[in-house]
């Protein structure tokens, strides 16, 4: 039967049919494709088609030997495994591939999510969201692009746990630039596709399984996106399933943020501080390791409580204090390794824990 | 009737010394040269036939054979027409006597009877020293270069009439020019670093670039200053010293560049357009010829736009950044030319320059940019010590504005930088902290227990790899020596880590 649903699925029949096959899977157990035919007379023309093929093919076609070689494994709608949520949504996907060590299980899961077009504060931003959403047992799904996912993806990795949904098959790896972002959450975490092995990354699949990623989720944070970006389809999918909608603040006049701002606008709440998910989730906390406090230096201290106002570049600290270039540089340096300050671009931050 | 005139031809940047035979033989008129003499000799013919006669001589009516020898040596150049012109008039007795053995001729003649300027005069007159030669004739055009060679004799012959009228009676009349040795260099033509408003951390790396002949990236929107900063570097550099010059003299003579900056001492800048050539840019061609890495010995090659170069181009400059010479070999010859030079290049952030900017957004996608990055090869950024971000400068009030230090006042701390080396290096086959070997960083880059702390915790917290750790070690070297500090400090090894962490991050290496 398994097979039967991975071969209908990968000719691409209808949902709706595949649904119904295995809603009435204890009655059709045994049958030939004739018999099957006659049960359910509703089926669709292609799907009648692909059954009687997959009588002549069913020899060669091994959807277990396949999920082996790609290290992948099958879940059907109505295992114990299909997550919760799914059956919410519009059309639930029949089947579903899923490739990593990490469970669909009942944990909180988050999506972050932003276009592939950035600027530094977003990257910033998704990183440190994922960071501490994942360091608290939050799950981050995200859709392995470039830009806003990548961020999220690699901060949740090193933290925690995350997912990817793959708007091509599991075997393919796009964009080719995150092989190895692929690789690490194969290794560490989960990839999960509800389209057949080899299936390309047609443009048209990825607002399609943008509503998976809303739907695995209690709520969707979105980074940054104009107002035309694929982020705001999957915020489209996040209303129509009643999930909860954050959105990160930017400048409004910085058109990557118009998307958050316009969310913001329309009711969305922005995200502030990550607090408001953990509090409004109340998910146990996991403890978070103090640093030991420091000894510092008074120039160290004083590049700090420059820093402690906003975000500069080193010539901006050169003009505001009264250290010569070569001391500004190490004494940064120096802030860097004990973890103290970050730096973005050109410029430092003071790092918040 | 035969006669042997001394001249010399060029292999690579150095002079070897040809004998140019004369032979008048009774028979049917006519005029050869033999010797594997291309093109541009060939045509000597009817430059010095018309030359002679043009000059007032007759010109014999004689089969005329001239060989150069040795004959299996490939020559090439306008450089022998005035040695053949004197041995045709010396074998037709028309002179009053015979040039000596240790008397040589360099020139070029025009149509009018002049004798012209040629191309590598200097590296033709060292070797023709060498090779035992008491007296040089040449065209008053080639003097000035030639002026500090000493030990040999330079007559300047302004046309063919004026030598056959002095020849006999060895009274040419000219006023040797004076070589200002001591004269102060005049850097003011090349700017100051004090034009130049804000940008510190890039001009901090120019010094520590100028102080241990360290590589550097500046990266940066338009606008910036990148290109300000690299073209005063010089002015950061202490003159060239006696044999600095004479080497860089070389070089620039054979390619046929002018001179005068290099004869005060003012260390040369190349800046070759992107759109160059590999045989450009490292050596090469027909004719072998010194390329930009050439031309910027012992001084400043700088590269802008550096992702817009050729990729495979760029990479011909591992060798000479290593090994600080080139080798071009071709199947007959190989030919050596020194390149040891600082090389600045500099960048925009991304395709459309604007990536992180406060003022303007960018339009390029984040594979634009990456792709844009990746066209610098990770060996290549290996090669570069100091990577700088730079921002747009800042715009406050008036009243604010900060200068930076005087080119003077940099230049003073290089100086100080340059005899610690020396003095440290005096043993050694190398003379700057960027030619380091790293089996003996242990024994002039003693680091300190903290010191060692410090790049341990480095390793951990920024993934800095083993290699980039080597040079870590030798800029922070040479910071120590710019603050006359003989231990390398915690300060100094931050700051290395600083400006080489720069590139890293900027690639997304080690992280």
């Amino acid at each position: 039967m398994r097979t039967l649903l991975a071969w209908l699925h990968a000719q691409h029949c209808p949902y709706a049919d595949l649904r119904t096959i295995l809603r009435e899977k204890d009655r059709l157990e045994g049958l030939a494709p004739l018999g099957i035919m006659e049960v359910l007379p509703q089926l669709a023309e292609k799907t009648r088609l692909a059954l009687l093929a997959y009588e002549q093919s069913k020899q060669s076609f091994d959807i277990e030997q396949v999920c082996r070689t790609h290290k992948s494994r099958m879940i059907l709608w109505g295992d114990c495994e299909y997550p919760a949520y799914f059956y919410e949504i519009e059309e639930p996907p029949p089947v579903l591939y899923v490739r990593g060590q990490g469970g669909l299980s009942r944990q909180a899961m988050f999506a972050i999510i932003g276009s592939r077009r950035t600027t530094q504060y977003g990257l910033r931003n998704a990183k440190r969201i994922a960071r501490n959403l994942a360091q608290a047992g939050i799950v981050i799904v995200s859709g392995l692009a470039e830009g806003i996912d990548t961020a999220a993806h690699q901060a949740a990795l090193e933290a925690g746990e995350t997912i990817a949904v793959l708007g091509c098959g599991i075997d393919w790896i796009y964009p080719k630039s995150n092989a190895r972002l692929y690789e690490q959450i194969a290794e560490s975490g989960l990839l999960l596709s509800e389209f057949p092995f080899g299936e390309k990354p047609y443009g048209y699949h990825f607002p399609f399984r943008n509503r998976l990623i809303s739907g695995l989720t209690e709520g969707v944070i979105l980074v940054e996106g104009t107002n035309k970006s694929g982020a705001m389809s999957t915020i489209r999918h996040a209303l129509n399933q009643g999930k909860m909608i954050y959105a990160l603040p930017g400048d409004i006049d910085r058109k990557t943020s118009e998307g958050p701002n316009q969310l913001i606008f329309e009711g969305a709440e922005p995200l502030l501080n990550c607090d408001q998910i953990l509090d409004c989730h109340a998910v146990q906390r996991r403890d978070q390791k103090r640093e030991a406090s420091l000894e510092l230096t008074p120039r160290e201290r004083e590049i700090l409580c420059l820093l402690d106002q906003e975000p500069m570049g080193i010539e901006k600290i050169c003009n505001l204090s009264n250290l010569s270039i070569h001391d500004i540089v190490s004494v940064l340096t120096s802030l860097e390794l004990y973890g103290t300050v970050i730096r973005q671009g050109n410029h430092y931050y003071r790092t918040r824990r | 009737m035969l006669t042997t005139i001394h001249s010399c031809t060029l292999r690579g940047i150095e002079g070897v010394r040809i004998r140019v035979e004369v032979n008048l033989s009774n028979g049917l008129p006519g005029f050869s040269i033999v010797g594997l003499a291309d093109a541009s000799i060939k045509e000597a013919k009817e430059r010095v036939r018309i030359c002679i006669q043009n000059s007032g001589f007759p010109f014999p009516a004689k089969k005329i054979v001239v060989n150069l020898a040795p004959a299996n040596l490939k020559k090439t150049g306008t450089h022998f027409d005035f040695s053949i012109a004197v041995g045709i008039l010396a074998a037709a007795e028309q002179l009053g006597k015979m040039p000596a053995q240790t008397d040589a001729f360099l020139g070029e003649c025009s149509l009018n009877g002049e004798i012209r300027g040629i191309r590598g005069c200097l590296p033709m007159v060292l070797s023709l020293k060498q090779s035992g030669a008491s007296r040089v004739f040449l065209s008053p055009y080639n003097l000035k270069e030639c002026a500090m060679v000493e030990g040999i004799d330079l007559i300047p012959v302004a046309s063919l009439k004026e030598f056959v009228d002095h020849f006999q009676n060895d009274s040419f009349q000219f006023v040797h020019p004076s070589i200002d040795k001591a004269e102060q260099i005049q850097y003011s033509v090349l700017g100051d670093f004090s034009d130049i408003q804000g940008q510190r951390e890039a001009i901090r790396a120019m010094q520590i670039a100028a102080a241990g002949h360290h590589n550097a990236l500046m990266i940066g929107g338009p606008g910036v200053g990148k290109t300000m900063i690299a073209k005063r570097l010089p002015t950061l550099l202490p003159g060239l010293s006696e044999m600095e010059r004479i080497s860089v003299m070389k070089i620039h003579s054979v390619a046929g560049l002018p001179l005068d900056e290099i004869v005060k001492g003012i260390p040369p800048v190349r800046m070759p357009h992107h759109t160059i050539t590999r045989a450009a840019l490292v050596g090469g061609g027909n004719r072998v010829m010194p390329g930009e890495v050439s031309l910027a010995h012992q001084g400043v090659l700088f590269l802008d736009e550096l992702p817009e170069f050729d990729r495979h181009t760029l990479e011909l400059l591992r060798e000479p950044i290593e090994e600080a010479r080139i080798r071009i070999s071709r199947s007959a010859e190989s030919i050596e030319f020194p390149a040891k030079f600082i090389l600045i290049a500099a960048m925009n952030p991304c395709p459309c320059g604007h990536y992180g900017s406060r003022y303007h957004a960018c339009t390029c996608s984040e594979r634009e940019r990456k792709r844009y990055l990746e066209r610098i090869s990770g060996p290549l950024r290996d090669r570069m010590d100091l990577f700088v971000e730079m921002e747009e400068p800042l715009f406050e009030s008036s009243g604010q504005r900060v200068k930076a230090d005087s080119s003077a006042n940099l230049r003073s701390r290089v100086c100080l930088a340059m005899d610690r080396q020396r003095e440290r290096y005096q043993d050694a086959d190398f003379s700057s902290n960027s030619e380091l070997p790293s089996q003996e960083l242990s024994k002039y880059c003693q680091l300190s227990s903290d010191c060692l702390r410090l790049m341990d915790q480095a390793n951990r917290r920024l993934h800095i790899s083993m290699r980039s750790m080597v040079r870590i070690q030798r800029i922070a070297r040479t910071i120590a020596d710019l603050d006359d500090e003989s231990q390398i400090k915690e300060a100094h090894l931050l700051e290395a880590i600083h400006f080489k962490q720069n590139g890293n991050r900027y690639w997304g290496d080690g992280e």
